[in-house]
């Protein structure tokens, strides 16, 4: 195997322990506790692989069984399982995979005869970007529209959100997708281009316009291909633009999930003595709700952002496949299909990976929110 | 979408002051040589490309992309049979045994680098063919060629090929025409990773298109060759061609009615009505033609009855194929997208195809009563029929993810209940569905065949009396001495028009023994935009000779 | 829970007959608007039930061999629905009868508590409904779920062409009834709706077993590792942290996808393997509780009496750390449906002729844009049915919440 990928993924995955630590050390968290946790996310992400590899092994058949052409002579079909090694026993196989994954080589797909480096490469940034985004939009909105029913408590806006984020809560994401992508992207937007046609509404409201799939419009790839000189900001806006409703379909479970929490978080914070105190030193309702309470209100949302991680990487995998965004969910649905060991390992890797990120990011950020927390 | 682009363009152009306004594309020394071209076709493609390698292609989409990056030694269209043309080659010579074929090469073609196309390049083709580590699918092409030394390059641009035997000269003629790799780019490349080189996302041909850019999983951007050197008729007039990959049947169709896409393939009868309806003006369906069939195959190594020829006609006299194709292939207007099967050779070839065999008749009764000559009556009353105490009940597997195949298992086990037979349905992930048919471990299978063009029944139906034949899709384990002797005899018979008999005869028999309930071949929709002209979807590809396609200047959709 | 609440007396709540005419409609009057319209609607549904069983009901009656497995079950509902519902009534009329039922004071302070949540009361209706609805699914169906063609294919609903006008999409003028095929048909021409009731029955089995089997795996390991601690307790708390840094629907997709089995066996290795993958959060629940108790007098006192580990362990720490399970259970089965909606969705659901919700969504996949109906219906069950198990958890947290009792 070429050493390229492998230099590729290590200097991510070193650029990722940086940034972890880097993000300890601004939070205040001893270097050692960091450094220990993410000793422990090893053995555990290789348990994981190994999980797996036993599930493939015992399941009937592998890639060969599905892949060899059947018109091969014997001499080509046993070149092609002695170059991946189907041959050896499972035993033998294992090691030599683990001793790949020990340096960060994840092999060879067999249905796509390619290094699986090369197919991850291309996926996981979408698929990082898809749900970083949406994690990043729906959770502060939820924080935010928790803040503002518990502040209201009762009222009918409290009222009013809870309903909303109960029923996107209970939708499944693929169904809110496909409605979307019918609804908004089809129905709303041939609507709205049908007014603008008509001379109706202002041109500028064909940001209401949406695309169907994808994740860049046609002339943006178009000018790309070219060699056209596309903007940063025009590539940017694009994507965006087409991020919007898979983002929706994945972020409002999360919004909502994320107002629920916030929302009886802080009423319990609320009740507490010392905003009793605070607000009996005459301090604003605002500063009490925002300086006071809520650092100790938010401390449950950040466990929950940590292990929702897993919850969005599931849910892209099935938001992509609704509105053809390239990201992991394609490969890994795929993969599992073809029962193409090399690719579905890679994938449980570098989504365990993810996962304990995810807690280990929570971990951290709980000690920088709440000076109490102290690990070493 | 259109507008909202064209809105942030503007938006990014004020940003950057205009710079690149009114500058033409591309270095200013190329643009000399280019010639007039507008508009752009793009393409939904259900999967993305995985492998532009000529010994290597991975899905059909990447041979119909092919056609178009490289030219075919002797290139191929189709009009009842395939009609052989000048392609990378000038002009070709058989000898008089038909065994050996010269053929010489444009000469000043180069590739996109500037490097000449030589014969030296198809010649890598096939040494890469050959090799087992590259393990490639076009390995039947080299079949009968002689081992050593093929092609034989004689200068720059003339090589000679020599066959083992004379077969069907169609055959021969693409057996000859794979396509040239230069070898001065892929020839330090280590054939056994072949797919994961650059060149086959990012390669380089000699063709009339390029490949100008791959996003992956998102779109394929074709755009003219412009240091194109071969035959000038060959010269797109289109700007671009966009393969934007989109998996979901559905998002296709929404795509293509909002007019983000204008080509849409395999779409359901359901829908092409609703688009005549919907979108008269801008939308034209056409057909692709008879290429597909669906069958089901009978296994009687796993069920015994079926191992009964009886039982067999009578299972084709139980299925009320007529009805079915009226109700799931046929249009509101009572356009009928398909054609009842009686063999594997397609309808398309025709003076082959054996317009003479009359399909078995849907017939209920005629059905039982070969059962029960075959010994199965409902003796016990209770509603299904019996031998020996043996129910006849047995299962039919068939694959996910097809709508239309799903539709024709549930109508099959409604028209069999009705004469007392029980079949259940087991539908399974397309991948192991086809593992267990290779395998044999079903009772009754329902899948499809995509007809190969060329005539070669051995695959499908020889046995063991063809030791030289590899049988690699014979699932039925059917076996007819005289089916393979007439194989053998159609195979060594390289005029065309003397073959056919041969056929007909072939196709007589198979279908009297009845190895697979033969339902119906497929003329499978493609939807287009109505501004394209000069298309060509037909047998061969949905897209045909890209390069004849072009837009009319008063109806131009995306402009440079 | 275990805290003292300061006991009141429970205001005898005013009475009313008027629940004889109609079960609920005695709420409704006194004021009782959730448990009116909720016993209302119940009733309703058991009504239209009785009318639309009758003649099988008849059938059956006059030829008892004919008697399916599903009709006895449809049948006996019909009569036990209709008992509970006279009794709600006969309460209504009677309530000093209601207050005497209630004697043990944490459980009257529960059901107190959970019958004022409005919203939990709600989603406890809505439930019940849904139930209800799968159990009566023989009498209610217009058609067989399976049989093709009752209709014509894809068939709008009649009601269809009117929203469309509404919202101003194209839909074509329809021939047949307003509620002829309510939720339309779909491309084998069966009847969407038949077949929405009876998936119905699939989708809340596979989350009720599921979510029970989870929880029994869940509290006995938790149980195990929070009681006996050392390493035992590490190990499976090792195993709960490996099992959730998988996510959840690729492993389910990994094991469905590679364990290749069909028919009725597909069915119960979805529900093994949506149990053996939901129990790690219970499992961590009833450690943290059992954790919490085994420091308290009682069980100090029950091993001071010498009583075995397993008597202390299901007898005592178990019962009393069951309240938080069972909110999670309720909010569990949910997330469940959602987990086997989205297996179905990408084809790896149950097999056919066996239908879920998730398995009519993604029927709908293909054909979205001609028949948004074959899926858009099954979604909204789906979603109903979560919100609903989803309210009544928040019901019973609140409820067993001590802090919440005002």
């Amino acid at each position: 195997m070429s050493a390229e990928p492998q230099v590729g993924a290590l200097l991510g995955i070193l650029g990722f322990v940086a940034i972890l630590l880097v993000f300890a050390r601004i939070g205040g968290v001893s270097m050692t506790y960091a450094m220990k946790r993410i000793g422990m996310a090893v053995p555990l992400v290789f348990a994981v692989v190994t999980f797996i590899f036993i599930l493939l092994e015992l399941a009937p058949g592998d890639a060969s069984t599905k892949f060899l052409n059947p018109d091969f002579p014997p001499e080509v079909r046993q070149m092609v399982i002695a170059k991946y090694g189907l041959d050896k026993p499972a035993i033998t196989r294992y090691f030599i995979m683990m001793g790949n994954l020990a340096v960060l080589d994840f092999g060879r797909s067999i249905s796509a005869e390619r290094p699986v480096w090369d197919l991850v490469r291309t996926a996981l940034p979408n698929t990082v970007m898809l749900s970083g985004v949406t994690l990043a939009v729906a959770y502060p909105l939820g924080i935010v529209l928790g803040i503002v029913q518990a502040v209201r408590q009762g009222k009918p806006t409290d009222t009013a959100i809870s309903i909303a984020s109960l029923t996107f809560f209970s939708m499944p994401s693929f169904w809110f997708a496909m409605m979307l992508q019918l609804f908004v992207a089809y129905y709303f937007s041939t609507w709205i281009t049908g007014m603008i046609d008509a001379g109706t509404l202002p041109g500028f409201f064909s940001v209401f316009d949406f695309d169907v799939t994808g994740m860049n419009s046609n002339e943006i790839q178009m000018a790309m291909a070219v060699g056209d000189d596309v903007s940063w900001l025009e590539w940017a806006g694009d994507v965006g633009h087409h991020l919007l409703l898979p983002g929706v379909a994945m972020g409002v479970a999360g919004s909502a999930s994320a107002a629920r929490y916030m929302r009886s978080s802080l009423l319990e914070v609320i009740r507490q003595d010392y905003i009793r105190t605070a607000r009996a030193k005459g301090l604003s309702e605002r500063v009490v709700i925002l300086k006071h309470a809520m650092r100790n209100a938010l401390l449950p949302i950040i466990t929950l952002m940590g292990l929702s991680i897993p919850f969005m990487f599931s849910g892209s995998v099935l938001v992509e496949q609704v509105f053809s965004w390239p990201g992991m969910g394609q490969l890994i649905v795929q993969s599992i299909f073809n029962q193409d060991t090399p690719t579905i390992v890679a994938c449980f890797f570098v989504s365990t990976l993810l996962v304990v990120t995810g807690n280990l990011v929570a971990d951290l950020s709980y000690a920088m929110v709440d000076p109490r927390i102290r690990y070493d | 979408m259109t507008r909202f682009a064209t809105a942030l363009a503007a938006l990014a152009l004020v940003g950057c002051g205009g710079s690149d306004s009114g500058q033409p594309q591309g270095d200013g020394g190329e643009n000399a040589k280019r010639w007039p071209t507008q508009d752009t076709l793009v393409i939904a493609s259900q999967a993305d490309i995985g492998s532009l390698i000529p010994v290597k292609p991975r899905t059909a989409t990447d041979s119909f992309i092919m056609a178009n990056l490289a030219i075919e030694t002797i290139d191929s269209d189709f009009d009842c049979s395939l009609k052989k043309r000048e392609g990378l080659a000038k002009s070709w010579e058989w000898s008089d045994d038909g065994k050996k074929i010269t053929i010489k090469l444009h000469e000043g073609v180069t590739w996109e680098d500037g490097e000449p196309v030589t014969a030296d390049d198809i010649k890598f083709s096939y040494e890469l063919a050959a090799n087992p580590n590259v393990a490639s699918p076009r390995l039947g092409y080299l079949e009968y060629l002689k081992p050593d030394a093929n092609p034989r390059v004689i200068d720059d641009h003339t090589l000679e090929f020599e066959f083992t035997r004379a077969y069907d000269r169609d055959a021969q003629a693409a057996h000859v025409s794979l396509e040239a790799m230069p070898r001065h780019i892929l020839g330090s490349a280590d054939p056994g990773t072949l797919e994961g080189h650059p060149f086959a996302t990012n390669p380089t041909f000699f063709g009339p298109w390029r490949l100008a850019k791959h996003i992956p999983n998102q779109s394929v951007i074709l755009e003219p060759n412009w240091k194109y050197t071969g035959p000038e008729y060959r010269k797109p007039k289109l700007d671009r061609v966009v393969f934007k990959v989109i998996p979901e049947y559905s998002a296709r169709i929404i795509a293509l009615e909002k007019g983000d896409v204008d080509l849409v393939e395999n779409l359901t009868i359901a829908d092409v009505d609703r688009l005549r309806k919907e979108h008269p003006d801008d939308l034209d369906i056409k057909l692709r033609g008879y290429r597909a069939m669906d069958y089901v195959g009978w296994n009687g190594t796993k069920f015994a009855p079926f191992n009964d020829i009886k039982v067999r006609q009578a299972l084709a006299h139980a299925v009320d194929r007529d009805r079915i194709m009226k109700k799931i292939l046929t249009g509101e207007d009572g356009t009928l997208y398909a054609k009842p099967a009686v063999g594997t050779i397609t309808p398309e070839l025709c003076g082959v195809h054996n317009d003479d065999i009359v399909p078995l008749a849907y017939d209920p009764e005629k059905a039982k009563g070969l059962l029960a000559e075959a010994g199965w009556t409902d003796s016990d009353g209770d509603g299904w029929l019996d031998k020996d105490g043996q129910k006849f009940a047995f299962t039919m597997v068939t694959n996910q993810g097809n709508k239309r195949r799903g539709d024709t298992a549930v109508e099959i086990q409604a028209d069999l209940k009705k004469i007392g037979i029980d079949m259940s349905l087991d539908t399974k992930e397309s991948n192991t569905f086809f593992e267990r048919v290779e395998h044999r471990e079903y009772e009754a299978f329902l899948a499809g065949w995509s007809a190969s063009l060329f005539i070669d029944p051995s695959t499908i139906w020889g046995t063991e009396t063809l030791p030289d034949r590899p049988r690699p899709y014979n699932h039925t384990l059917y076996s007819n001495a005289e089916v393979d002797a007439l194989i053998s005899q159609g195979l060594n018979t390289p005029d065309p028009r003397e073959a056919a008999p041969i056929w007909k005869d072939l196709q007589a028999k198979i279908y009297a023994d009845q190895p697979y309930l033969f339902l119906w071949w497929l003329n499978i929709p493609v939807a287009i935009h109505k501004r394209f002209e000069g298309e060509k979807i037909n047998v061969l590809s949905p897209y045909q000779d890209l390069h004849e396609w072009y837009v009319p200047a008063d109806k131009v959709k995306y402009k440079r | 829970m275990t805290a003292i609440v300061k006991q009141e007396r429970t205001p005898e709540p005013p009475q009313t007959r008027a629940g004889y005419v109609f079960p609920g409609l005695g709420h409704l009057l006194v004021g009782e608007i959730v448990h009116g319209v909720g016993l209302m609607s119940l009733t309703g549904l058991v009504l239209i039930a009785a009318v639309s069983g009758l003649p099988s009901v008849v059938s059956i009656i006059a030829t008892p061999s004919g008697l399916s497995k599903h009709g006895l079950i449809a049948l006996v509902t019909l009569v036990v629905s209709v008992g509970l519902l006279w009794r709600t009534a006969h309460l209504r009329a009677n309530p000093r009868e209601l207050s005497e039922m209630e004697f043990n004071s944490n459980r009257e302070v529960f059901l107190r508590m959970m019958r004022r949540h409005t919203t939990g009361m709600l989603g406890w209706y809505g439930a019940l409904f849904f139930m209800l609805l799968t159990l009566l699914t023989p009498f209610l169906a217009p058609f067989d779920p399976d049989t093709i063609d009752v209709g014509p294919t894809v068939l709008a609903p009649g009601w269809w062409q009117h929203v469309g006008h509404v919202l101003g999409f194209r839909a074509e003028a329809a021939t047949h009834g307003f509620f002829e095929y309510l939720m339309g048909t779909d491309e084998r021409g069966r009847d969407v709706f038949s077949r929405l009731l009876y998936g119905a029955r699939i989708s809340l089995f596979i989350g009720f077993l599921s979510v029970s089997i989870a929880a029994t795996i869940g509290t006995s390991i938790g149980a195990a590792a929070g009681y006996l601690g050392g390493w035992i307790d590490r190990g499976l708390m090792w195993v709960v942290d490996f099992l959730l840094a998988m996510p959840r629907l690729i492993l389910l997709l990994a094991v469905v996808g590679i364990v290749d089995v069909g028919g009725v066996w597909r069915l119960f290795l979805i529900i093994c393997i949506l149990a053996l993958t939901g129990w790690m959060t219970v499992a961590r629940i009833v450690r943290s509780q059992v954790l919490s108790l085994k420091q308290q007098d009682f069980i100090q006192a029950a091993r001071a009496l010498g009583y075995s580990p397993t008597r202390i362990v299901f007898r005592h720490l178990v019962p009393n750390a069951m309240a938080p399970v069972i909110v999670y259970c309720s909010l569990a089965i949910g997330g469940t449906m959602l987990a086997e909606a989205g297996l179905s969705f990408l084809g790896l659901g149950v097999q056919p002729p066996t239908s879920t919700w998730g398995v009519l969504v993604n029927e709908g996949r293909d054909p979205l844009r001609q028949a948004p109906w074959i899926s858009l219906f099954p979604g909204i069950a789906i979603m109903l049915a979560v919100m609903c198990f989803n309210l009544v958890g928040d019901g019973l947290r609140d409820a067993l919440d001590p802090k919440q009792r005002t």
